[in-house]
């Protein structure tokens, strides 16, 4: 063992660079785990590598998931108190124990349209937030319309199978169902 | 490219991801309808919740109307001084409120035969066969006897009243236009038919009736044609003063003689769709006459359009409801206050013509009178005519656009005082003694038509405030 150790150390230590011909200046003795006899050298560190990754993995799905749940919590919304009058008007209507800010406010269709969603909604509220460009009082933007309203249809969709659509918000009408006002 | 390869993997990953969704449930089709089925039972077949709630508007009844309500009652009975105004042709003889759209045939079928005298032209708003008529016709369709193009009418439909082709296309259950004059109407006020909104559809489908229509007349006073005097206005603007600008433009629309005055007159017929867009708070909300009218309403599991075409103070005020969050009560008191108003100015300047139709009369039955002043007294009464006919015989009683209502009767009794008072100078310069108050001799009208239609006082619906008529 001593032998091969002092082996790789002597050959750190050349000078004169003729076993580095053709590596692009890389020192042969110190190669990466790449050409031959790789998996023979790694053999003993693959246990961890792959016990590391797999702790990577669940520690990364739970944790995406745990952020996700998080950040779904209409009080993590209400974490910028410019959100107090919507929380509250949502607390006391009749969505409150059916759904919460995200059900309305996030896109559904799928999972990466949901995180695009959170995002853009997320960059854009921090940046007016903390610019101090909030406006009062707060009113849907017509992208958020659109979201809202394929959420309404989401959960009340059977009930709209034969309306057409119209292009009509839904609480053009159902005035007081948003937030009571 | 080579180093990243991995790259393609996690785009098509996120792709995949992004697109699967489960397929949009399609409702199924069991029957189709055939192009241009006339026929509302078969439409029924495959539209059976709106059909029931269609047929519903058989049932009538007065519900919570005060002034209107789905039940036949005689409209001259209730407001006398339409006696007068109206004295010269069908409408002085048999005027009621009609029933629902299964019924609207069967209403002008049960009418006076004077009210039908114009000819088949009147069967333009009651019969779904009308554009079929009269591309078939032409000119005929206007001009012959009312019985004769009736009779074209195949007979199985003979009483057909509104039916589901009037405002849907049979394929898509797409709203459409389906009588010619209104996309004319609509191309004068700067409208393209072809490019309309839903909602503005949902609106217009009702205005191809719900308007007031001009009967063209040639020099026999036989019907050739028929339009809406919309060609000085604008979408959203459509006012009485540019309509009698059309009267006077188009002298062949003035369509009869008014028995008390002499004097030739147009006619404003149901005004709904005018005053409503004429800048109406709930016109400019957004709100279209489906929304108040048609109501949704759930039908088992889902939402459909409530067919049953009916006051919105039916139901309980659940078409306001929708948007209005206070009690049913409470928003038929706001509708009964305003439609009081309304009655208050209509019943003050309805007589103050009435008022003027009588001093014009005894004018023109005394020798030696001024004739300009008489002449300038019947101008101020046409113009008087036309405010008042605009807001009485639009349905809402004022409802539809309370503020534009009143100030069409003001104007109108400001034109019925000057016309009077012009009529008293003329009498009193030609020394006849004038009462302070005509007698509008309703007696005239005890029976009235080849019906005998009666007065009946008792169905007095005038309005005042002080309770001074």
């Amino acid at each position: 063992m001593k032998e091969s150790l002092q082996d790789a150390g002597a050959g750190s230590g050349m000078a004169d660079g003729a076993e580095t011909k053709g590596t692009g200046g890389r020192d042969n003795g110190k190669q990466p785990p790449g050409g031959k006899g790789w998996f023979k050298r790694w053999r003993s560190r693959l246990p961890f590598l792959l016990g590391g990754l797999l702790a990577l993995a669940v520690l990364s799905f739970w944790g995406a998931k745990a952020t996700l749940a998080y950040t779904d919590r209409p009080e993590y919304c209400l974490s910028c108190h410019v959100m107090e009058k919507h929380y509250e008007s949502w607390f006391h209507s009749a969505h409150n124990k059916v759904a919460t800010c995200g059900d309305c406010h996030v896109p559904h269709q799928n999972m990466a349209a949901k995180l695009a969603g959170k995002g853009v909604d997320g960059l854009r509220d921090s940046y007016y937030f903390y610019t101090n460009q909030v406006p009062d009082p707060i009113r849907l933007s017509n992208r958020g319309s659109k979201i809202v309203r394929e959420n309404c249809l989401r959960c009340h969709g059977n009930l709209m199978e034969k309306i057409e659509n119209e292009n009509r918000n839904c609480w053009e009408c159902h005035r007081s169902v948003p937030h009571g006002y | 490219m080579k180093r990243y390869w991995w790259v393609w993997i996690l785009c098509l990953f996120v792709l995949a991801v992004a697109s699967c969704a489960p397929p949009k449930a399609q409702t199924v089709k069991t029957v189709s309808i055939p192009p241009g089925e006339v026929d509302p039972a078969v439409w029924g077949k495959a539209y059976p919740l709106e059909y029931d709630s269609f047929m519903k508007t058989k049932e009538g009844g007065q519900g919570q109307s005060k002034y209107k309500g789905s039940d036949p009652k005689d409209k001259l009975s209730e407001f006398p001084y339409q006696l007068v105004l109206l004295d010269g042709w069908g409408f002085g003889v048999e005027f009621n409120e009609p029933r629902g759209h299964v019924n609207m045939l069967k209403d002008q079928l049960d009418i006076d035969p004077s009210r039908r005298k114009a000819g088949g032209v009147c069967l333009t708003c009651k019969t779904p066969y009308a554009t079929q008529l009269k591309d078939k016709m032409g000119v005929d369709y206007y001009k012959l006897p009312y019985d004769q193009v009736h009779a074209q009418i195949p007979e199985e439909h003979a009483d057909l009243g509104l039916s589901c082709i009037d405002c849907h296309d049979s394929a898509t259950m797409d709203l459409q236009i389906s009588r010619w004059f209104l996309n004319d109407a609509l191309k004068a006020t700067g409208k393209d038919p072809d490019h309309l909104t839903r909602q503005e559809k949902r609106s217009l489908v009702c205005a191809q009736c719900h308007n007031t229509y001009s009967i063209v007349k040639d020099q026999d006073m036989k019907s050739v044609g028929i339009y809406l005097p919309w060609q000085n206005s604008k979408w959203g603007n459509i006012t009485i003063e540019n309509i009698e600008a059309q009267y006077k433009t188009d002298p062949s629309v003035l369509e009869w003689k008014n028995a008390p005055t002499g004097i030739k007159l147009a006619q404003v017929r149901h005004p709904e769709f005018e005053l409503y867009s004429n800048s109406s708070i709930h016109w400019n909300s957004g709100v279209s006459c489906a929304d108040c009218h048609m109501p949704y309403e759930r039908a088992g599991s889902s939402k459909i359009s409530s067919h049953h075409v009916q006051s919105p103070l039916k139901e309980d005020m659940k078409a306001c409801l929708q948007c209005h969050n206070q009690s049913p009560q409470w928003l038929r008191e706001q509708v009964i206050a305003i439609q009081d108003r309304t009655n208050n100015m209509a019943t003050r300047a309805g007589n103050q013509t009435a008022q003027a139709a009588k001093a014009i009369e005894l004018a023109n039955k005394t020798t030696g009178v001024d004739q300009q002043m008489l002449n300038d007294a019947k101008s101020l009464y046409e113009k008087a005519y036309y405010r008042v006919d605009f807001v009485t015989a639009e349905n809402s009683m004022g409802f539809h656009n309370p503020p534009e209502a009143m100030r069409v009767l003001g104007d109108g009794l400001y034109y019925a005082d000057r016309s009077l008072a012009k009529a008293r100078e003329a009498l009193i310069k030609a020394g006849v003694p004038v009462p302070d108050k005509f007698d509008l001799e309703l007696g005239k009208y005890a029976k009235r038509g080849s019906k005998g239609v009666p007065f009946q006082p008792e169905l007095n619906m005038e309005f005042t405030f002080d309770g001074i008529k």
